[in-house]
């Protein structure tokens, strides 16, 4: 779970770089990096619950397996929405012919926030597993 | 009464923390329950689950480095001072540089330094020496208190 944790803390660190060397230039990296952050931030919390990561080239069995957790367990699966978000423009941010507007781009940074969000007050558990020593 | 770079300067330090920490919380003026006055700045990683950052700010880097004492008795895993560049006198400059009252010698843990910077465009705020982590669990404690509190700056719905 740590490992899948650690790349998701690591895309997101990259991404706050990114920001302050140059938002605009560095957009489609910033959308990208919030997608696979978001990715394995999902797969530390299935990790976490189930015991194993969703399987799957397309990652929509991890947002599947998320809301059907969340509705066994009588968890809220608000945070799920931003995670869809983000996959379903994955393609389209990685391979699409047509130029994506940068403000589109920022905004997986938003919903990679949010998933962030919900994910760790849903599972605090992958939010408290040992960290770094230093800040 | 505080002066008026301390209190710019919380703005800066959130901004600072914000970078390195993931969709924290931060409060400003927190009455921290594990520290015996509120605290300048008070970041809770991972939307207020994670780990306590406690700040104390003041201007002069003589008047963070006498904190320092009562910050190694605040309870938080993760603990530092900020203040404006340029201030330190010799005797500041000398401690500083041997991290002295930024830690005990028989426990883990060093309170980290944040330096303000006062630049055109307002004030900075960049981690001169990074904190290490204190051994003290408190995520119940961090955990309750951001529920229990309205952040100033929160990430999330």
């Amino acid at each position: 779970m740590l490992h899948y944790r650690e790349r998701a803390d690591s895309f997101s660190r990259t991404i706050k770089d990114l920001e302050i060397l140059d938002r605009d230039a560095h957009a489609p990296a910033i959308g990208l990096l919030s997608i696979h952050g978001s990715i394995a931030l999902a797969d530390a919390v299935l990790v976490a619950v189930e015991g194993t990561r969703a399987k799957g080239e397309d990652h929509s069995e991890a947002a599947r397996k998320l809301r059907k957790w969340c509705s066994a367990n009588t968890f809220g699966d608000g945070g799920v929405k931003h995670f869809e978000w983000l996959l379903g423009n994955k393609n389209r941010f990685s391979y699409d012919d047509e130029r994506v507007d940068a403000s589109h781009l920022l905004l997986a940074k938003v919903k990679m926030d949010q998933f962030f969000a919900w994910a760790f007050q849903t599972f605090p558990d992958v939010a408290q597993i040992r960290e770094a020593e230093d800040a | 009464m505080r002066d008026r770079i301390e209190l710019e300067a919380r703005d800066a330090v959130a901004s600072c923390l914000i970078r390195r920490l993931t969709v924290p919380r931060i409060y400003f003026e927190a009455a921290w329950p594990l520290a015996q006055t509120q605290v300048d700045v008070l970041a809770i990683d991972r939307d207020g689950v994670g780990d306590a950052h406690v700040v104390e700010i003041r201007r002069a880097a003589s008047d963070a480095l006498a904190l320092t004492t009562q910050l190694l008795k605040t309870a938080a895993p993760f603990r530092w001072i900020a203040f404006l560049r340029g201030t330190e006198d010799k005797d500041t400059a000398l401690a500083l540089t041997a991290e002295k009252g930024l830690y005990v010698a028989s426990a883990a843990g060093r309170i980290g330094i944040i330096d303000l910077v006062e630049m055109q465009s307002g004030l900075g705020a960049n981690v001169r020496l990074a904190a290490q982590r204190f051994p003290d669990a408190v995520y119940d404690v961090a955990t309750q208190f951001s529920r229990s509190n309205k952040a100033h700056i929160q990430f999330g719905e």
